[in-house]
């Protein structure tokens, strides 16, 4: 709650504001002082100075074509405003159409890539498994080592693991893996009184 | 229109309800343009910032949380534009009153109280008005705005105090002050003519 002065509440009371107990109060000590008779009074009659002037000024034609033109003007803005909200809602379609489609096309190479990363790697072991076992069948059965046989049996698994895992058996790497396989395969049988053959 | 109504009314313009608009238009034009015309002596003017006001309106009130100082919102928007056209103005004085409507023109001044007399009006009676307005002119720019606000905005003085974002007491001193020198630059008005 507010203290006001007598001066600030006289001024609420002739501008109607002042609530009824409040002004039940005031009127009571104005009738009581003779001052405060005087500051009801003058701050009245100063209120009564500026009511006299008529708050709108316009006669009711010119009311019209004022309230028209406002009323106007907020509607042309709604339009606009209207039109800028489909704009952007049409951007953002525009934009998201776009992000999908550049995802999938994204997603696409990043497929082919890693398809094409892994064959390569498949080749890259078979070549380097089937180089091995071409040198072990060239060389000389007396001078292996069982190191050497152990090495060739790794590579032959790593061969068997790689005719399973490539998904075009028609392809060139896995036909050549595929006869080296079988030359493998073949190979003990014709040298069964060798040492240290498999 | 009470505070219930204007939430209701504020609800359909943030729906888009083009009618609501206009209904809220009609509801406070003529206490803005009553304020904006006393404020600015400009009839023209005074109904392109009543304009401005309602399209800020239109702007934010999507973002507006009504807790029933819509009014206040609403009369702070114009208060400010007034201001700084004022600012403004001092730098760059210009002179027009002339309101263009229907291809026609017509000044509004014409209507304004000092003018709007019939022949048959007492003189002294028009020649008050003037004067006031006269002395209303001379006031400092925070007084005036309070008493501007008050008569011409129809506007409590505690809905004065939230717009001015300033305390009652110091709206209705400084109204008090505002309405003594009135009467003092009315009766020296009145003396010298």
């Amino acid at each position: 709650m507010t203290r006001l002065s007598l001066s600030q509440t006289c001024l609420l009371e002739v501008s109607g504001e002042l609530g009824k107990k409040a002004h039940a109060q005031l009127q009571e000590h104005v009738a009581k002082f003779p001052a405060a008779m005087l500051e009801y009074e003058l701050t009245r009659s100063q209120f009564e100075l500026l009511r006299s002037v008529p708050p709108l000024p316009l006669d009711e034609q010119a009311c019209r074509q004022v309230a028209q033109a406002i009323k106007l003007g907020v509607q042309q803005k709604l339009r606009a405003q209207e039109r800028q909200v489909i704009l952007a809602r049409r951007w953002r379609i525009a934009y998201r159409a776009l992000a999908g489609v550049t995802g999938l096309a994204a997603a696409l190479v990043i497929f082919a890539s890693v398809r094409i990363t892994g064959r390569e790697a498949e080749r890259r072991q078979v070549a380097s498994a089937a180089s091995h076992l071409m040198e072990y069948l060239s060389t000389d059965a007396a001078n292996q080592t069982d190191a050497d046989l152990d090495h060739v049996a790794r590579q032959i698994g790593e061969l068997e693991d790689a005719r399973l895992s490539l998904a075009a058996p028609d392809s060139i790497s896995a036909q050549s893996v595929q006869d080296l396989l079988n030359i493998n395969n073949d190979e003990p049988s014709g040298m069964p009184d060798e040492p240290g053959s498999l | 229109m009470d505070a219930k109504a204007i939430a209701e009314l504020l609800a359909r313009c943030q729906a888009g309800d083009r009618a609501a608009w206009d209904t809220l238009v009609e509801a406070y034009w003529q206490r803005l343009f009553g304020y904006a015309l006393r404020a600015t002596n400009n009839s023209e003017l005074a109904q392109d910032l009543v304009q401005e006001t309602f399209l800020r309106i239109v702007q934010r009130l999507d973002r507006y949380d009504d807790q029933g100082k819509f009014e206040a919102w609403l009369f702070r928007i114009l208060v400010n534009l007034v201001r700084d056209h004022g600012r403004s103005k001092s730098r760059h004085p210009t002179q027009s009153t002339v309101v263009e409507s229907d291809g026609q023109r017509s000044d509004l001044t014409d209507d304004m109280a000092g003018n709007s007399g019939t022949p048959f009006e007492p003189l002294t009676q028009r020649e008050d008005v003037d004067r006031l307005h006269g002395a209303l002119r001379k006031l400092p720019e925070g007084d005036r705005q309070i008493l501007l606000l008050r008569h011409f905005a129809d506007m409590p003085f505690k809905d004065i105090a939230r717009t001015l974002n300033c305390p009652i007491g110091t709206v209705l001193a400084r109204a008090h002050r505002a309405l003594g020198k009135l009467r003092v630059l009315m009766e020296v008005n009145h003396d010298a003519s």
